[in-house]
């Protein structure tokens, strides 16, 4: 959810606060400035163009870069000074599946039951298997997937430590209507079970439909922000196409 | 840490079990250097002796650099690294799973190309061919640890397979001089090689432990 005032109605927990997150690569500036805030149990919608500073956000808040300035709290534990172990809090879906091609979908399920140190991590992953739909396929290697198979497996993979934040950058991009009805319906369940969301995205339309609270983000600087009952996707939408077009 | 280096490991001998794709590339690339070496060069017995274990050396460190390459190049694919940085793992974990499966891939190309060098140059390795094995298994520790790092830095690179073994090379001299001289002293070409046997170890030390403790900042974007 978003900074400042609107933020201090809401009676939930806050998981995730960024104050005043900057980065920069060289002299390009991809965060100016970043405060935002996330309740447990709701979805934070990152709005923006290309470009925009959306994945360096996420990919900061999932401690793949851990040079910035600012801060960033999550699950109360200033995010620099945290151990590895909340990595096992966190879920993320990009539009790069990061599956192994040569595998087959069983061995990169399993691969990742191991690594997050699950018991019994053959079972997790026929279990995962079997929610994706993708029993036909356990010694198919990913290469030889579809788009969209790949997609759920990715989807899969995210969801198999059972996290508690999940970050989607840009999750349906490259998703034809079927696979990205199966991703709506996964993070809608996630939501009723009490799960948190972070989605970057530009797709209004999907990006709108699981959000608690928007921003958008334009040359690194958040430029809007609202709680979705505060306002109306028409106007948000022509808000957000304003600031696209600016 | 010994669950995560045992689970990468897992996973990269399962893919290279499967695709056999380093390995192909090595042992083709060792045994093209060797033929080369070998019909171009009329080399005496002694010749042969002397020079045979520079020539191995330098098939080896070539084949070892496509293999390093394949190693991250299979990481960078569908973004693979990211996965592995987001997992509750200690990184110097991942340093170490990567490292020695690059080690034991190199060293079962190296294996079996040690008798085709055998036939090709008529040379003798069953003398001291204990010693030999220990001699491969020290030169490779040394070129792969640092190699391992290497291939993690080039990796965010655009021209990552030109990259690897122009950083890889000049610090990997030592290892490798030092590798030349004491596989000399195993074929029996040469006396005296304490000294480089010191080095060797004394590398592996070193560049095992810097690697380790700097393939952290290294992975880091």
């Amino acid at each position: 959810m978003s900074s400042g005032e609107a933020t201090t109605a809401s009676a939930g927990e806050t998981i995730l606060r960024t104050n005043q997150l900057t980065k920069h690569f060289g002299s390009f500036i991809a965060l100016n400035a970043t405060s935002l805030q996330l309740t447990r149990g709701e979805c934070l919608t990152v709005f923006g163009r290309n470009g925009a500073g959306k994945t360096t956000l996420l990919k900061i808040i999932a401690t793949l870069i851990r040079s910035y300035t600012g801060d960033v709290y999550l699950f109360d534990q200033e995010l620099k000074k945290a151990g590895g172990d909340i990595r096992r809090r966190i879920g993320f879906v990009s539009h790069d599946s990061f599956l192994y091609e040569d595998l087959p979908v069983l061995d990169n399920l399993i691969f990742y039951a191991r690594l997050y140190r699950l018991d019994d991590p053959p079972g997790r992953a026929r279990r995962t298997i079997d929610d994706m739909g993708l029993e036909a396929k356990t010694a198919t290697p990913v290469r030889s997937l579809s788009r969209g198979m790949k997609q759920r497996l990715s989807l899969g993979r995210a969801f198999i430590h059972e996290p508690e934040l999940l970050l989607l950058d840009e999750p349906f991009t490259g998703l034809d209507e079927s696979a990205a009805d199966l991703l709506d319906g996964r993070i809608a369940r996630f939501k009723e079970g009490g799960g948190s969301l972070m989605m970057a995205t530009h797709n209004a339309e999907r990006g709108w439909r699981h959000a608690d609270h928007i921003a958008v983000l334009d040359r690194g600087t958040v430029v809007y922000e609202s709680a979705v009952s505060d306002t109306s996707f028409d106007a948000f939408h022509a808000t957000y196409r304003d600031i696209l077009s600016s | 840490m010994r669950h995560t280096i045992a689970t990468i490991l897992w996973k990269d001998l399962k893919i290279e079990l499967r695709t056999k794709e380093a390995f192909s590339a090595s042992f083709v690339f060792s045994v093209l250097v060797l033929v080369i070496f070998n019909f171009t060069m009329d080399l005496t017995s002694d010749e042969a002796l002397k020079l045979g274990a520079g020539f191995l050396w330098v098939a080896f460190a070539f084949a070892g650099i496509l293999s390093l390459n394949r190693s991250f190049a299979l990481e960078k694919a569908e973004n693979c690294l990211h996965g592995l940085l987001l997992a509750p793992v200690d990184r110097g974990g991942i340093f170490l799973g990567k490292f020695i499966a690059n080690t034991l891939v190199m060293l079962v190309t190296e294996i079996i190309i040690l008798p085709l060098f055998a036939i090709f140059f008529n040379v003798d390795i069953g003398e001291r061919l204990w010693l030999l094995l220990v001699i491969l298994v020290l030169g490779t520790v040394g070129f792969s640890s640092v190699g391992t790092l290497f291939a993690a830095m080039a990796v965010h690179t655009r021209m990552r397979e030109v990259l690897l073994p122009v950083l890889l090379l000049p610090i990997t001299v030592p290892v490798l001089i030092a590798a030349v001289e004491t596989t000399a002293y195993a074929l029996g070409a040469q006396e005296g090689v304490s000294f480089w046997f010191k080095l060797l170890v004394t590398y592996d030390v070193i560049f095992v432990t810097a690697s380790f403790l700097a393939f952290e900042y290294v992975i880091q974007e």
